[in-house]
Parts: C-alpha cells; sequence; structure tokens
C-alpha cells in the first residue's frame, strides 16, 4: 500500500476542500488520517472553516431585502437609447474599417478551398438482426463515464447496455440511419475528427472520411441521413482554415458534393423527406439573427428562403420544419425593435423558390406551431404559455409558480401530437410539464425536478413508440461542461408523477433507432 | 475532441438559451429589458452584496452591471452561459467600485488626520462590532479582495472552482491558492479562540 507524506497529507488535505482530490488519493488521505493525529487534528480545523464561513454569510446577507424597484427604474430608462447608440458607434467603426477593407479587399483574389481526397476502403456491412417492435427501440448514446467517450446502446429501462465502440479514441454523437441498422457517428481515433459507420451491434466498423482538417456531423436538430439511408450531411473545416463547408457524402462509395462554397457557420442542415433537397441555417457573425437557405441535393439552386421576410422581421434562430411533401419550410419570425404591447410573431410558409406566405401571426412570442395551433409564451416574464387554436379558441396555462421567472424552456412534441415542456423555474430547477395536441390538457409529469445547477436541456426527442422521452441537462455555464442524459417513462408518468427518471451521468448524444419506414 | 465539444456547446448555447429575449434587449424593446432585469438582478444583487458588503453600493453596481451588460450583448457569444457573463460583468464592476472606495478611505483617513475629525460609527456599524464574530469580520473585511471575492463566491454562492476560475478569468490552480491562503488565514484566528 502507498503511504503518504505528513507534507503531502496536509496538500491534500486543503485540496480536497476545493475538490480537488481523485478518488485515489481521497482513499490514500483517509488511510493516512486514521493512523496520524496531528493531521487528524488539522483537517477537524480546516473542516470547520466553510462551514462557519457559510453560516456567516448566510446570517448576514440571506436577511437583506433584494433591489428595490429603483434598479429596474433607471436600468430601463437608461437602456432605452442603448440601440441608438450602439448604432452610432458601430457607424463610426465602420466608416474606419471600411478604407482598410477596401485596400483588403484588393489584395484577395480568391480562395480555394481544396477538399482532400477520400481514398475508397469499401467494406461489407452484414445487416444486424433487428426487431420489428417498437418497444425493443435502442437507444444510442455517447458516454464518457470511463474518462473517454463511447458509443453505448440500450433499451430505454437502462437494460441490454452495450458498448459499442470500446476504444481509447473519443467515440461521439451516434446517428441510426432510417433502417435502423447503422449509426454513424464521429470519432478522433485517426487523429483528427473523422465519420464512421458500423453496424448496429457495432461491427463492420468503416471509415467514411479521411483526410486533413475535421470533418463533423451536425448534432443540433435534425440528424445528417438521407430519408433513403445512403447519402450524410457532414461539415468539413480544412485544419488551416477557420470556417466549415457543408457537403452531402455518399456512405457506399464514399464520394461527396459540395453543397455550398462559402465557408461559414452553417448549422441545422435537415434532408426534405422526399431526399430531394437539403435546407440549413447560417450567420455572417456569431450573432442570433440567422438566416436560411435550401439547395438541391446536387449542389445546385441556392435559395435564401429567409432573403425576402418584411423588414423588422427576423428569423432569431429558431428551428424550422418541412412541409411532408418536401415542398416548402415553415418557420418564425419575430418584429424585433417593437415598443412593449406591440410584439409580433409570425408562422411563414417559404416555398423553394424563396416566395414567402403568411400562415399566422400573434402577439407573444410563437414557440411551435402545428396544424392550425400555435404555442405562444408571454414576453412580460410570468411563466404563463397560450394554445392559441384555429377556431379562434385558447388556453392559457400558468406553469411553474406565478412568482417565478422562467430562464429556460425545452420543449418537444410526439409522434401523435402531445408535448412535454420543460421549464427551468427560478425556484428549484426544471419542472416537466405533459400538454395534449391542443392544450387543453396540462399536467405535471414528473413530481421530482431537472436539478437548476442544469442551465439548458437539449436534443428532447421522442422513442418511435412515443412511451419515452430522452433529453440532455447541461451545465454550460462550468468550463469543462458536465452533462447528463435523462430518460423519462412518460406513459408511467402520466399515471404516476411520483416516477423517478432514469439519469446517465456524463452522457450525451442520444438517438432513437427508427422503426424501419419504407422510403417515399 | 475538446475543441469541436466547445464548437457544440457554442450551439446548444445559443438555441437554448433565452435567445430571443436576448435579441429583443439587443434592439431596445422595453419589455424584454424588464424581463431580462427581472430574470437576474436578484443573483447579481447577492453576489454585489456579498462582495461590497453594503446594500446602496451594491444596488449601483448592479444598475452598473445590467446596463453594461445589455450595452455588450453584441459581444456576448455564448462563450459562457449567460449567467457566468454577467457575475463576470458584476465581479468587475465591484472591483471598480472597491478600488474608488480604497482611494475615498484613504482621503478621508487623510483629511481625518489633518482636521481631527472623526467620522462617527452608524448605529448599524455598532451593532456588528457588537457582535461575537467581530474578529472574523474584521479579518474578512482586512483581506485583498483577489482572496475574499473567491472566498464569497465559493462558500455564499456555492460556486465550483472551475466556475469561480471562469468568472475571475484566472486558472483553477490559483482559485484553490487564493481560497487556500484565506482559509489558513481564518483557521489562524479560529484557532488562537478569538471568536
Amino acid at each position: 500500500m502507498t503511504q503518504i507524506t505528513h507534507k503531502q497529507a496536509i496538500k491534500w488535505i486543503n485540496r480536497r476542500l476545493d475538490g480537488m482530490l481523485t478518488e485515489g488519493q481521497l482513499f490514500l488521505l483517509d488511510e493516512h488520517l486514521h493512523s496520524c493525529d496531528t493531521c487528524r487534528a488539522y483537517a477537524v480545523e480546516m473542516d470547520s472553516v466553510p462551514a462557519r464561513l457559510q453560516h456567516e454569510f448566510r446570517a448576514r446577507w440571506d436577511p437583506k431585502p433584494g433591489p428595490s424597484p429603483r434598479v429596474m427604474q433607471h436600468v430601463t430608462t437608461k437602456a432605452r437609447n442603448i440601440p441608438m447608440t450602439n448604432r452610432i458607434s458601430s457607424g463610426l467603426k465602420l466608416l474606419a474599417g471600411a478604407a482598410a477593407l477596401l485596400l483588403l479587399g484588393f489584395a484577395i483574389n480568391f480562395v480555394v478551398s481544396q477538399l482532400p481526397g477520400t481514398s475508397p476502403t469499401a467494406a461489407g456491412t452484414e445487416m444486424a438482426n433487428i426487431s420489428p417492435r417498437p418497444e425493443d427501440r435502442l437507444l444510442a448514446f455517447t458516454s464518457n463515464q470511463n474518462g473517454n467517450s463511447d458509443i453505448y446502446t440500450m433499451l430505454p429501462d437502462g437494460s441490454r447496455l452495450t458498448n459499442l465502440t470500446n476504444n481509447r479514441a473519443n467515440d461521439e454523437y451516434p446517428f441510426w440511419s432510417p433502417d435502423g441498422k447503422h449509426i454513424a457517428f464521429m470519432s478522433d481515433r485517426d487523429g483528427s475528427v473523422q465519420i464512421y459507420l458500423m453496424d448496429a451491434d457495432g461491427s463492420n466498423l468503416i471509415q467514411l472520411t479521411e483526410g486533413d482538417g475535421n470533418y463533423l456531423l451536425d448534432v443540433n436538430g435534425f440528424g445528417p441521413w438521407s430519408p433513403d439511408g445512403r447519402q450524410l450531411i457532414v461539415s468539413h473545416k480544412p485544419s488551416e482554415e477557420q470556417s466549415w463547408k457543408l457537403y452531402v457524402m455518399d456512405v457506399k462509395d464514399k464520394t461527396i458534393i459540395e453543397l455550398i462554397q462559402e465557408p461559414g457557420e452553417y448549422i441545422l442542415p435537415s434532408w426534405a423527406p422526399d431526399g430531394e433537397h437539403i435546407a440549413f441555417t447560417s450567420a455572417p457573425s456569431a450573432r442570433t439573427v440567422r438566416e436560411i437557405y435550401v439547395v438541391d441535393k446536387n449542389g445546385k439552386n441556392l435559395t435564401h428562403l429567409t432573403g425576402n421576410l418584411p423588414r423588422g422581421d427576423a428569423f432569431l434562430f429558431g428551428s424550422y420544419s418541412w412541409s411532408p411533401d418536401g415542398k416548402s419550410i415553415f418557420f418564425t419570425a419575430d418584429v424585433i425593435g417593437t415598443q412593449r404591447g406591440t410584439y409580433q410573431s409570425t408562422r411563414y410558409q417559404a416555398s423553394l423558390d424563396g416566395t414567402l406566405s403568411v400562415v399566422t401571426r400573434t402577439a407573444q412570442s410563437m414557440l411551435d406551431w402545428w396544424d392550425g395551433t400555435a404555442l405562444v409564451r408571454d414576453l412580460e416574464g410570468t411563466p404563463s404559455f397560450t394554445w392559441l387554436r384555429s377556431d379562434g379558441s385558447q388556453s392559457t396555462v400558468e406553469l411553474c409558480a406565478s412568482s417565478d421567472q422562467v430562464s429556460g424552456i425545452a420543449y418537444e412534441q410526439s409522434y401523435a401530437g402531445d408535448s412535454v415542456l420543460g421549464l427551468n423555474c427560478s425556484t428549484g430547477g426544471w419542472v416537466l410539464y405533459w400538454a395534449n395536441s391542443d392544450g387543453t390538457i396540462t399536467n405535471r409529469l414528473l413530481s421530482s425536478r431537472i436539478p437548476a445547477e442544469y442551465d439548458s436541456i437539449f436534443n428532447m426527442s421522442w422513442s418511435p413508440d412515443d412511451n419515452f422521452i430522452a433529453f440532455i441537462a447541461i451545465n454550460t455555464g462550468a468550463p469543462d461542461v458536465t452533462e447528463a442524459l435523462y430518460i423519462v417513462n412518460v406513459a408511467e408518468a402520466r399515471n404516476d408523477p411520483d416516477v423517478e427518471p432514469l439519469k446517465m451521468e456524463e452522457s450525451y448524444g442520444p438517438s432513437w433507432q427508427p422503426l424501419p419506414r419504407p422510403f417515399p | 475532441m475538446k475543441v469541436f465539444r466547445a464548437r457544440f456547446v457554442y450551439y446548444i448555447r445559443m438555441i437554448t438559451m433565452d435567445y430571443r429575449l436576448i435579441e429583443l434587449c439587443r434592439v431596445g424593446d422595453s419589455a424584454a429589458i424588464e424581463n431580462f432585469v427581472r430574470t437576474y438582478q436578484q443573483d447579481i444583487y447577492r453576489l454585489a452584496l456579498s462582495i461590497l458588503d453594503d446594500v446602496g453600493e451594491a444596488e449601483d453596481a448592479v444598475q452598473e452591471a445590467l446596463l453594461s451588460a445589455l450595452r455588450s450583448l453584441d459581444s456576448f457569444h455564448g462563450d459562457s452561459s449567460l449567467r457566468t457573463w454577467l457575475y463576470s460583468i458584476t465581479v468587475n464592476a465591484c472591483r471598480n467600485r472597491l478600488q474608488r472606495r480604497k482611494t475615498h478611505e484613504r482621503l478621508t483617513r487623510i483629511l481625518g488626520e489633518i482636521l481631527r475629525v472623526r467620522s462617527t460609527p452608524s448605529v448599524e456599524e455598532d451593532a456588528i462590532r457588537q457582535e461575537a464574530n467581530e474578529a472574523l469580520w474584521h479579518l474578512i473585511h482586512g483581506m485583498h479582495e483577489k482572496h475574499r471575492i473567491p472566498v464569497v463566491l465559493r462558500y455564499y454562492h456555492d460556486l465550483s472552482i472551475s466556475e469561480i476560475a471562469h468568472i475571475l478569468q484566472i486558472p483553477e490552480g490559483t482559485v484553490h491558492s487564493r481560497l487556500n491562503h484565506a482559509r489558513r488565514q481564518l483557521q489562524a484566528v479560529l484557532k488562537e479562540g478569538r471568536l
């Protein structure tokens, strides 16, 4: 048994107070303290300091009331002039920068981005044995519990947990193929991040991309697979570049088609249901106002769908959805810059040639719209949500406590149309609610809460049988980002809110194995 | 794949945080600004109060921090959570006030000596002095801010070492060594039985 010195013990006693010891170090320190009276006495003394401080701080500051109303009054009055001041300041900066840019523009003729070639190393992919029963659908996800990321599958109750990659490299973000037989994922086993493909049981591994730079699959929403399971949307950044390009890759012969020539920040790419077009969002800089584009799957006919929005309307980085026939895209734009009481959200339908038509308008922030029903949120800060129906009826519910502020929202509709809504209420963390499709019934789904330490809920997705919902709770405030995968048995929780969700620490990137379905 | 995790996390932050609220604040929507202030003022007021230990100054620091944040929303790119970003701004606003306070105290002391005028302690200050933990608070107030701020972030706001490092823009090892220095001082006072 390794022993530690007194000096080491003193150092570790201090480090332990800041949570900086490993399990092994804690064990060795514990051993030492059992046999050393001096160090034990020191540990007791040091342990008493945090407790005393917490007590003193709380006794001194907790009883003080919050800030007076003058703070709100002062800030809101002063803040009114900020946009104008910023515009003037930006204008001056622009003028100064314009001359420099002009000179630079002459110097730069063109930028050629050469995509590295991919050598075909085709391998056979034996089909895994797939159960046709919806309740046997596996959940694939990434877990970092063993110190490096690996891809696992399991049934939604946590059984049949299998490590598919079991590799010392980082293997992340599995995406099931539409037939539920293969999994695409990212790995840095080759040094840089590349895309790989394997069967549902982890066999028949194929490296799809190779060469300079890194290749990524978009992890923000729609998944990379074409509806026929033959192609993947991938993004690539050569090692010496700062920006990304979007490509479509054929998984069989590994050929690649460039979707957009201009490098940039492209996220949320998605396939049209008919597999003929691809939509994606882009922003010229790291701003929340984004643009939606659509392009043919062969990279031709790039169209700027949000280019014809009326002045003042902006697509504020929300999501978008395809019409079932793949001929148009729905999205919500908000009028920005309006004064209190004149808020306006508009649901647009954009044809693939960029023609816009208004589906509906609301005076509150629209979270979602489907089949004539809009879910809107009160922007005044109260936790109030309203379902507005096409027949003119509506139902408003106040979720959380009425005095709560909502600092985060997660929302996902099931295949049948009902939905789960997660709200980060200011008193005590995230509360999950279930609502039927038109909002006439809204109930709290779980008695327990998702802890407040997680500031976001992300990647919310329903199981193919609509019985389970999986999501990631993530603490983006921590520099090293902590996250956990939650799986809620919605069918069970609706009868008994006291059921506990399944929680997998240090896990993320859930992907449900789809039910095999015919390609239209 | 840390680099790429950071890229994902950036998008996660931008998608899941209340991006509409941020955008509306950017363009000066008064309802959105009210909502923003209402959501964050309590937390950052507690933070300012714990650093400045003065109700009036804490309120002023909160106003400064909120206005500064609203002015610079364009520079917020989701590199940290909105809350952590606001904490950093608030800590900086408090540090500036502490600096001004030091200058003011030095001036008062010099003037006091010249004019032989002593400032009369307030009733509240008297009450605090009469408390049994006077020595502890004397020590806390006497600490350099580089030691005191990590202590209040850790033991009043329950923040982790990595969160404190992010807010103060210093390495985690430095946070630990500063906390350690402060704890040793406090432990020495406790041991001497002065409390």
